[in-house]
């Protein structure tokens, strides 16, 4: 093979990669990277450089974008525009469909840029985090995907923030089997999934954080709520926590 | 802040709007004005020509806000299914082909959830080069494929995942069909009143009630309580879904308050012509 051809292999490659064509083929759990900040094969190559190349890796698909109020014109092909696009910016084919794929590719790129940045961490209290069903026990009341209205939104945040774990919220949830490095997570009013998409210290404390991605709505509407969580824990023994969420 | 009671839904806003059992009552006039204001009357003016609301313009291909009704009878109408269906596609988009969803499960149509290979063989696909009707086997396969494939992305990924369509009317009466037999109900025993509700209020309660589920909708409830009480300019301030999309959020308030605007209209009509 030539180099151009080869170089243009890699380069196809990478793109398959970071769309998630190569998703059936993933490890269960985010894979190691170098420097002690691992990530989904998802999100990009295995070398730390990969992570700020995949912030510039055209899209497969372009994103044509306006702003409502204004009409303004975007065009997004790139994570790196995807990020520098303002808020309110929404897909000319505006069906929620749309709208739900346009804002995975954000939360993702997101997630890329935030993992760029990521150090080594000193210590991890989080250990292999396998997402199961006792883990709803300890991941926080936050996780849990709803709608509203805006009391019972609340209610929810405020219960997080007292420490109550998704699985005591809401004693229906259980994880099942999902596709790739996806778990399924289902409950009376839920039917999500949950994916590790990457770990490393993100918020410059020296402890592991790890970044969780949640997708996913109630079982009979066609709402949805995609996020990405980063959660640790500060010490052995204490409840694991949310530190940001990118959406 | 003006309110209405619910005996004060004393004729039809629209053709899909029945008066109340026990006759023509007004509720308490305090808050009220007088007379109708100029943009009552605008209002009642576009319900009863059958002039389609801001709410409605948002709205690509839907029905107008209100037909024309004062001559008719006061009976009960039933929401008309298929018209709504077109107005879910706006938001919920429609496809014709077999796409992964944000959940990762196999949908269709207007949101139409295929839950393994044999509810995706119960419907009639064609290949779309030829419209001939396609075998169980490539179905199944078809489904088998575009089931791998990542979810959340692109539609135009999964359109070329396989030559699969539907009829082109299919996804709006596959969704029109769960309407009938799934929100409508569902809402009737939410809001017993909801088949007299003026049409913005049952056009908005139906969008919610299929993006959340008819379960996700009754957590609503100062919304319900607001709608049952004729009250739709309280249930336009409690309706926002905490999920939802900024222009999704404000058309489903917009055709609250045109519901509102129209259930004003007519009650200041009526006192100018009922002194």
């Amino acid at each position: 093979m030539t180099t151009a051809a080869t170089r243009a292999a890699t380069r196809a490659a990478r793109i398959a990669t970071f769309v998630g064509l190569a998703a059936s083929a993933m490890p269960a759990v985010a894979d190691t990277g170098s420097g002690g900040v691992t990530w989904s094969r998802e999100l990009a190559g295995p070398a730390r450089a990969d992570l700020e190349h995949a912030l510039d890796l055209p899209f497969e698909d372009i994103w044509d974008m306006h702003l409502p109020r204004t009409e303004e014109r975007r065009r997004v092909t790139s994570c790196r525009e995807a990020l520098a696009l303002p808020r309110g910016f929404t897909p000319d084919d505006q069906s929620d469909m749309e709208w739900y794929a346009f804002v995975t590719m954000r939360v993702r790129c997101r997630v890329v840029e935030q993992l760029a940045k990521a150090t080594p961490a000193r210590t991890d209290h989080l250990g292999k985090f396998t997402l199961d069903n006792a883990r709803l026990g300890e991941l926080p009341a936050i996780l849990h995907p709803l709608a509203g209205p805006r009391d019972v939104v609340a209610r929810l945040q405020k219960a997080s923030d007292d420490g109550v774990s998704w699985k005591k919220w809401d004693s229906s949830v259980r994880v099942v089997p999902g596709h790739g490095e996806r778990v399924g997570v289902v409950g009376k009013n839920v039917d999500c999934f949950l994916q590790v998409l990457g770990r490393g210290d993100l918020d410059g404390d020296g402890i592991e954080d790890l970044v969780l991605l949640r997708s996913g709505g109630g079982r009979r509407g066609s709402w949805r709520s995609i996020s990405a969580f980063v959660v640790t824990r500060r010490g052995p023994g204490q409840r694991v926590e949310v530190l940001r969420e990118l959406n | 802040m003006t309110r209405v009671s619910s005996e004060a839904r004393v004729a039809p806003l629209d053709s899909n709007c029945a008066p109340p059992a026990d006759g023509a009552r007004v509720a308490p006039q305090e808050a009220r004005p007088a007379a109708a204001t100029q943009a009552e009357r605008v209002a009642l003016r576009e319900a009863t020509l059958a002039r389609p609301s801001a709410a409605t313009k948002h709205m690509a291909g839907s029905p107008d806000v209100a037909q024309p009704s004062p001559a008719r009878p006061q009976a009960q109408h039933a929401p008309n299914a298929t018209r709504l269906a077109t107005d879910l596609s706006r938001w919920e988009g429609s496809t014709r082909h077999m796409y992964v969803d944000t959940r990762g499960h196999v949908t269709t149509g207007i949101g139409h959830l295929l839950r393994d290979a044999n509810a995706a063989m119960a419907l009639p696909w064609l290949h779309r080069a030829t419209g001939k009707p396609a075998m169980p086997a490539e179905i199944q396969a078809v489904f088998a494929h575009v089931a791998a494939q990542p979810p959340g992305r692109h539609a135009s990924h999964y359109e070329h995942a396989s030559d699969l369509v539907l009829p082109p009317n299919l996804p709006r009466e596959l969704a029109a069909a769960r309407l009938e037999r799934e929100f409508l109900p569902g809402l009737r025993r939410l809001c017993p009143g909801f088949d007299s509700y003026p049409q913005p209020a049952q056009r908005a309660l139906v969008d919610m009630a299929y993006n959340l589920g008819v379960g996700g909708l009754a957590r609503f409830s100062k919304m319900l309580h607001a709608c049952e009480r004729g009250d739709f300019a309280t249930a336009g301030n409690e309706c926002h879904r905490h999920t939802c999309r900024d222009d999704r959020n404000d058309a489903t308030r917009e055709l609250f308050l045109a519901a509102s605007h129209l259930t004003n209209a007519l009650e200041a009509l009526l006192r100018e012509v009922r002194p």
